[in-house]
C-alpha cells in the first residue's frame, strides 16, 4: 500500500492524459469541486482484502478545508480522529489526547493525506499523466476511470474510480496483486469509500478549527 | 506509519522472529528460550474477529486494527491502520506459516501465528506446542508462559471465551504490553463495483 501510495504522488502536478472530450469535462468537473472551500460530508470506508472474508469498515465524518487541510474523524468502530494537513498529522484519541507528528515521522499517513486532499478535491491536475482517463456523464452527474498506463504503476495498482456530482461522492481504489513491501506477493485488495450527505461552506466552525488548531494552513 | 514500522520491526525482532522465509518449519523461538509449533486450527471453534491493538514498546505506543479469521482451513491475521493501510499480512494453513505484507522480511510469520495461539488457543492446545522448558500456567482469567518458573509471556483476559472481549499481553523481558479489545465489526457496505 505504501508503494502503491508513493507510486500515486508521483504522478503529482503532471498534464493531464485524456481525449479532448474528457479534458473539457474534467476542467468543468475540477472546477466546480474547487468552488467549494470547505466540505463537510458523511463516510463509509470498506476495506476488502483477498485474504479475509469480512471488509474491514470504518464510518465517520470528515471535513475537507482547501486551506486547512482534511479532517477525517472515524466514530466506528472505534473513535478516532485524523488531522492531515500540508505540514503535520494530528491524531486526536477518544479521550482528547491529542499526538501531533511532522510528515517526516510518518510519511506513509502523510502521503494518505495527500492522497485524500487530491482525490477530494478532484484535483486533477495532480492525477496524472500516467492514468488513461475515462469519463463518462457530464459536470452534474460524473464517473471518471483512471487506468495507469506504466506497468511499474498497474503493479500495484488496478485502477482508481471516482464518480459524484456537485461533490465527489465516490473513491474506489482496487489494488493490484504486485510484489510486496519486502519482496512478498502482493494481494488483489480492493477500498471503497462512499460519501453521503455532502454540504459545502465558506469556512471551518469554530469546532473544526479547534481541531485543524494546530496544523498550519495554506497562508 | 512509518513510525508504526519502526515500532514493529524491532518488537518483533525482540520477540524472537526467527528469519525463515514463506513455507517454514511451524515452530517459532520466543523470547526468553524455548519455541512454540503452531497448533491445528481445528483446535478452537471458527470465529473471526476485528480488534483494536495498542502496543507499548519500551514507552512507545502505536494502536492498529487487527482482523483475524481461524476455521478448519487454517488462520489468516492482517493488520492494518484506521485508514486502512496494511501493514502485515499473515497466514498459516496447517502446514506452513506464511506472508504476504511484513514491515520487514526478517520477522518470521510462524512467531506472529505462535502469539495469537498461545493467546487464543485452548490450554491442552498450547502446552502440546511448547517445548522444553517452557510450560503453561492458567489461574483465573490469567495464563502465562514460563521457562522454569519464570514469567516470559502473561496475557490476562476479559470474557469468558475466544476471542474474548478483550486482552492484556505483556512480554516484560521486551519490554512490551498489548492493550487488546474485540470491535464490533460493522456491516459491509455494498461492493458493487463503479458506481452507476
Amino acid at each position: 500500500m505504501r508503494r502503491l501510495i508513493l507510486s500515486l504522488l508521483l504522478l503529482a502536478a503532471a498534464p493531464l492524459h485524456a481525449a479532448p472530450a474528457d479534458a473539457d469535462t474534467l476542467a468543468r468537473i475540477g472546477a466546480q469541486i474547487e468552488q467549494h472551500a470547505v466540505v463537510r460530508a458523511e463516510f463509509t470506508q470498506s476495506k476488502q482484502m483477498a485474504a479475509l472474508k469480512r471488509p474491514l469498515v470504518t464510518t465517520g465524518r470528515l471535513v475537507f478545508s482547501r486551506r486547512h487541510g482534511v479532517l477525517w474523524q472515524i466514530e466506528q468502530p472505534y473513535r478516532i480522529t485524523y488531522v492531515l494537513g500540508e505540514e503535520r498529522i494530528v491524531e486526536i484519541a477518544a479521550d482528547g489526547t491529542r499526538r501531533e507528528r511532522g510528515l517526516r515521522d510518518v510519511p506513509g499517513m502523510a502521503q494518505v493525506g495527500r492522497v485524500f486532499r487530491a482525490l477530494l478535491g478532484a484535483n486533477t491536475a495532480a492525477l496524472g499523466e500516467t492514468f488513461t482517463v475515462v469519463v463518462r456523464g457530464d459536470s452534474g452527474k460524473w464517473e471518471i476511470d483512471l487506468k495507469p498506463r506504466q506497468a511499474q504503476l498497474a503493479q500495484f495498482l488496478s485502477g482508481l474510480y471516482l464518480s459524484g456530482g456537485r461533490f465527489v461522492e465516490s473513491i474506489r481504489i482496487d489494488e493490484n496483486g504486485g510484489a510486496g513491501e519486502a519482496g512478498q506477493q502482493g494481494s488483489k485488495d480492493s477500498t471503497q469509500i462512499r460519501l453521503r450527505n455532502a454540504q459545502s461552506a465558506e469556512a471551518p466552525n469554530a469546532d473544526e478549527l479547534q481541531l485543524f488548531g494546530g496544523v498550519a494552513g495554506k497562508p | 506509519m512509518k513510525r508504526l514500522h519502526i515500532l514493529l520491526f524491532p518488537l518483533l525482532l525482540a520477540l524472537g522472529a526467527c528469519g525463515e522465509g514463506d513455507g517454514e518449519a511451524p515452530c517459532a523461538p520466543l523470547i526468553g528460550g524455548g519455541s512454540y509449533c503452531l497448533q491445528p486450527t481445528t483446535a478452537l471453534a471458527p470465529f473471526d474477529v476485528q480488534q483494536k491493538v495498542e502496543a507499548t514498546f519500551r514507552g512507545r505506543r502505536e494502536t492498529m486494527i487487527a482482523e483475524i479469521e481461524s476455521d478448519a482451513e487454517g488462520m489468516r491475521f492482517v493488520g492494518l491502520t484506521p485508514f486502512g493501510q496494511k501493514l502485515l499480512q499473515v497466514a498459516y494453513d496447517n502446514r506452513a506459516a506464511s506472508a504476504a505484507t511484513l514491515p520487514d522480511r526478517r520477522i518470521s510469520p510462524a512467531l506472529l501465528i505462535a502469539l495469537l495461539q498461545i493467546a487464543l488457543w485452548p490450554a491442552d492446545a498450547v502446552r502440546a506446542g511448547l517445548e522444553e522448558p517452557l510450560t503453561l500456567d492458567e489461574n483465573a482469567g490469567r495464563r502465562r508462559i514460563l521457562n522454569r518458573g519464570e514469567a516470559t509471556i502473561s496475557i490476562d483476559y476479559r470474557g469468558a471465551q475466544p476471542p474474548y472481549r478483550g486482552l492484556r499481553i505483556a512480554v516484560p523481558a521486551a519490554d512490551l504490553e498489548l492493550e487488546i479489545e474485540t470491535l464490533e465489526a460493522l456491516d459491509t457496505i455494498a461492493a458493487d463495483g463503479k458506481e452507476s
